[in-house]
């Protein structure tokens, strides 16, 4: 740890806070054993991440996301990224810089590295990050389970293949994609992608997540890591049917 | 009469992160406003009335947007005619959710003093306030008004309120000044007489119809015990009462009422500590809830400061990249480098610039200071999570005392029910003993007597204060009959620029008015109107709105709007702020009306005029912006000058018409004209 403060002044709380929870998303990732993370999907699981952290008591970052052809994507998380890079917490493969008109973005595939954890590990000494860091590792143990059980009904009926890329990569992206806060937000009109309507209002996730929990509550002990599991898998599961 | 009077006039308009002005560049709306006449261009729907709406609101707050001619500012509750119940008209206006960075700031002059006050669109919050280039403390609405009303030198916030919403903005809004006396006698208190005469007359308003709602309530009730009494008396009376019944039952019913009071007494205390107790629970939910506030914005401090602490410093970034420089290796990026960039680097680092992209840094806090540890922070946490328990047991708490409440309510309400009876039933048999002198066999003869003459002085009260209120209104009028001319003249001036008639303004004091139902009639002093027609060549009193066409009506009253401003402001700096009625005139009144407000300000002059109007063909816009020669050639306006004109078609959001590429080939086409391509 660093020897002495470092002045903070309010305008950086917003992207100290956002740097920690790209970290954790990381960090959660890796230790979930879920696939590697590419640029597209670090924002669709932060955009995830903020439309379902109230159901876990956490308030969401106040950052939008703005909409692309690639999927939701966060200015901030940008920045964050790229901090965390420079700083050796999260290392970079395949590098390539992206175009876009509005924003300077790269592509690549992130994984925190021994100082990343070791930085990850500090931030979690406090209630609120450890809390943080429950919730996400929960939402990404729940995508593990879910993405596996995916390749297992895959191999039982001979769909594997299919789709031309590694199966669990597939799947996560279609949870991710299906997310019913994500859906809302693309059938709207706009550049940004809204979590809620008005303050104070759950996000369609949380209404989800919430039902979920109400019908497990009649069949016995569950816990909050199996009601994001079932919401998954409903979610792969909705996301099957249609196509 | 009073002091001059500063009213505020706009210098530049900021909207930000506001889905319906993307502006231009898509960087939100800026919008600088000169002195002289200024046409915001648009057509239905794209959001000129919003933008008027947002200026006003601006300078005045949230309030409630009402339809005008609903009202009448002189006979309305004060409290009705300002207060906000209506906190998201941009969200809603927005149709999706605002993020707490859409903001706008409006700039403007007031009493010599620059103010730019920054409120957030959602909830129209003062999020800033910067007052001569200096940053004071973020007031709330309230008290942003008090000040700005001591710099325009109105009495109150609420002067400051009504004058700016209903004198210098003419929009949709509005309402009828010239045609109501009492909104006149209100203008009249506001803006020219002694603050003294205005508060008098304010609080002699109040007091006399006080006065008449108590004195009528008492007689309806006076009138009903004093039937009931009479009922039963003659009831009675004449069937020859057996008294020693009669008293024996008046003894009963009397013992009857003291335990139902002792009952309803007690009840009601009940009712009373519930309440009291329910009192002391809010007031510590807020205490708590005040105290979480602060906890957690000191931890979000904290807290960022921590995270902040756990991440490379500047110096760990400096030393990586010093190392392969500072070995003569040279750099790890170029694989070049020197001494000499060594040097530049630390010069950037002590002039506390970011030493890659020069960026200036906060500057440090003394060395050494104690880095914040992990069990501080849990300590905060615990204490919020802690507090967060505490304001729940108390919420938990209110739901057990609104139970106990609504329980103790249900026993006061048979309890009144029964003591009510009692009483009844006491009155109706002390009605039946004989009347005697002594005022003790009958105390509800005395009673009826004694309330009689409380009426009777009531009355005599409220006929005095309607004495006093006719005597400040005479005082007014004095007042008023030092500027009757000038007012008079100025409006006769406008009135005749717009409507081609003779017109003569009188100023009578004979509109018949009564400040409550049963005070006597006080005459009021007005302005009116009399003008010839085409039917009446002579010129004819028109006192009402209904006496003159609907165009006619409202030109008048934005004619009396631009006399109120000249009279005020002394022919210095103002501003009046429009929505250009154009609907409903014909080309030629269209002209007269362009005319009349380009009077009001002139270019080269000290005033502003902000005027909305539809993309629709006429000739209004060139017309306001004064682009018409006298033999009807057009003129387009100078470069220096295009600010003039705001195409709002090219700064608000696309409306679905303007996708039509020849709607929107023609509509630019008409703009063209007046600015060039």
């Amino acid at each position: 740890m660093a020897a002495k403060r470092k002045p903070v002044t309010r305008a950086d709380h917003d992207r100290l806070f956002f740097t920690r929870w790209v970290l954790f998303l990381l960090v959660a990732n890796e230790a979930a054993g879920l696939p590697e993370v590419s640029r597209q999907r670090l924002h669709a699981l932060l955009f995830m991440s903020f439309a379902s952290s109230r159901y876990y008591s956490i308030e969401p970052l106040r950052q939008r996301a703005r909409r692309t052809p690639q999927g939701p994507y966060y200015r901030h998380a940008h920045v964050a990224l790229g901090g965390l890079v420079l700083g050796g917490m999260v290392s970079v493969d395949e590098f390539r810089a992206h175009p876009a008109l509005r924003d300077l973005q790269f592509e690549g595939v992130f994984r925190p590295t021994l100082k990343g954890l070791d930085v990850a590990r500090i931030m979690r000494e406090t209630v609120t990050g450890a809390r943080l860091y429950r919730f996400l590792l929960d939402m990404c143990l729940a995508s593990a389970y879910t993405t596996t059980s995916y390749r297992t009904h895959s191999d039982a009926t001979g769909e594997n293949g299919k789709l031309g890329m590694g199966l669990e990569d597939a799947a996560l992206d279609k949870i991710l994609e299906s997310d019913l806060t994500y859906r809302r937000a693309i059938r709207r009109y706009g550049d940004t992608l809204e979590l809620q309507d008005a303050p104070g209002e759950q996000t369609p996730t949380v209404e989800g997540l919430s039902s979920i929990e109400r019908r497990l509550e009649q069949q016995g002990a569950y816990n909050r890591k199996d009601v994001v599991a079932a919401y998954q898998t409903l979610l792969m599961r909705r996301s099957g049917e249609a196509a | 009469m009073r002091s001059d009077i500063h009213l505020p006039v706009v210098e530049r308009l900021r909207v930000l992160n506001y889905p319906l002005y993307p502006g231009s560049t898509k960087q939100g709306l800026d919008l600088s406003f000169d002195k002289g006449v200024t046409v915001i261009a648009g057509i239905n729907g794209i959001g000129k009335t919003t933008l008027l709406n947002l200026l006003l609101r601006m300078l005045v707050g949230p309030t409630n947007p009402s339809k005008a001619a609903t009202r009448d500012m002189g006979l309305v509750s004060k409290r009705s005619l300002v207060t906000a119940r209506k906190f998201s008209f941009f969200q809603d206006r927005a149709g999706v959710a605002l993020g707490t960075n859409a903001t706008s700031t409006l700039t403007f002059r007031i009493g010599g003093k620059q103010i730019a006050v920054t409120r957030r669109l959602t909830n129209l919050e003062i999020t800033k306030l910067v007052i001569s280039g200096k940053t004071t403390a973020t007031p709330d609405n309230n008290a942003f008004l008090e000040q700005m009303a001591e710099l325009s030198g109105l009495a109150t916030a609420y002067d400051f309120h009504m004058v700016v919403r209903y004198v210098q903005f003419f929009t949709e809004e509005r309402l009828p000044l010239l045609w109501s006396p009492t909104a006149q006698l209100e203008l009249f208190k506001m803006l020219f007489v002694d603050e003294a005469i205005g508060r008098k007359l304010n609080k002699l308003y109040s007091e006399i119809q006080s006065a008449d709602t108590d004195y009528r309530n008492r007689t309806y009730q006076y009138n009903q015990r004093k039937d009931r009494y009479e009922e039963a008396r003659a009831q009675y009376q004449s069937v020859d009462p057996d008294l020693i019944a009669v008293t024996a039952k008046l003894a009963t019913a009397r013992t009857e009422l003291e335990a139902a009071s002792q009952q309803h007494r007690l009840a009601t205390a009940r009712a009373a500590e519930l309440v009291n107790q329910r009192d002391d629970v809010d007031r510590k939910i807020e205490s708590l809830q005040v105290t979480l506030d602060q906890e957690i914005h000191a931890f979000h401090q904290q807290d960022a400061a921590y995270i902040a602490q756990a991440l490379p410093t500047l110096d760990d970034k400096l030393q990586m990249l010093m190392q392969g420089l500072g070995s003569n290796l040279g750099c790890f990026v170029c694989g070049k480098g020197s001494k000499r960039e060594v040097a530049a680097i630390s010069k950037r680092l002590r002039d506390h610039h970011c030493f890659v992209c020069d960026a200036s840094l906060a500057h440090g806090t003394t060395p050494n200071v104690t880095p914040i540890t992990a069990r501080a922070l849990q300590k905060i946490e615990h204490k919020i999570d802690a507090l967060r328990v505490e304001i729940a047991a108390h919420q938990n708490s209110q739901q057990q005392q609104d139970e106990d409440y609504a329980n103790a309510l249900s026993l006061v309400r048979p309890a009144v029910t029964r003591r009510h009876e009692l009483m009844m039933r006491v009155e109706h048999l002390e009605a039946q003993l004989p009347q005697t002198p002594d005022a003790n066999q009958g105390p509800l003869l005395a009673d009826l007597e004694t309330e009689k003459l409380e009426l009777d002085q009531l009355a005599e009260k409220r006929k005095q204060l309607s004495a006093q209120y006719r005597h400040q209104i005479d005082k007014l009028f004095a007042e008023m009959g030092e500027i009757e001319n000038d007012l008079g003249s100025r409006l006769k001036n406008y009135a005749e620029a717009f409507l081609h008639e003779s017109v003569v303004v009188k100023f009578l004091r004979n509109y018949p008015f009564k400040v409550a139902t049963g005070a006597p009639q006080i005459n009021l002093p007005t302005f009116r109107i009399a003008m010839t027609s085409s039917t009446h060549l002579a010129a004819h009193d028109r006192s009402t709105a209904t006496s003159v066409s609907e165009s006619q009506k409202e030109f008048l009253d934005l004619a009396f709007r631009m006399t109120l401003l000249d009279m005020v402001v002394n022919d210095g700096a103002t501003m009046l702020v429009m929505e250009t009625p154009e609907a409903s005139l014909d080309s030629w009144f269209m002209a007269r009306a362009a005319q009349m407000i380009r009077k009001f300000s002139p270019e080269g002059g000290q005033r502003m005029l902000i005027a909305t109007s539809n993309i629709n063909g006429t000739t209004m816009i060139p017309a306001l912006l004064g682009l018409l020669s006298k033999n009807g050639n057009l003129r387009k306006l100078p470069k220096a000058q295009q600010s003039r004109l705001i195409d709002l078609m090219a700064l608000a959001e696309e409306p679905g018409v303007l996708r039509d590429d020849e709607a929107r080939e023609k509509l630019t086409a008409e703009l063209r004209n007046y600015i060039g391509s």
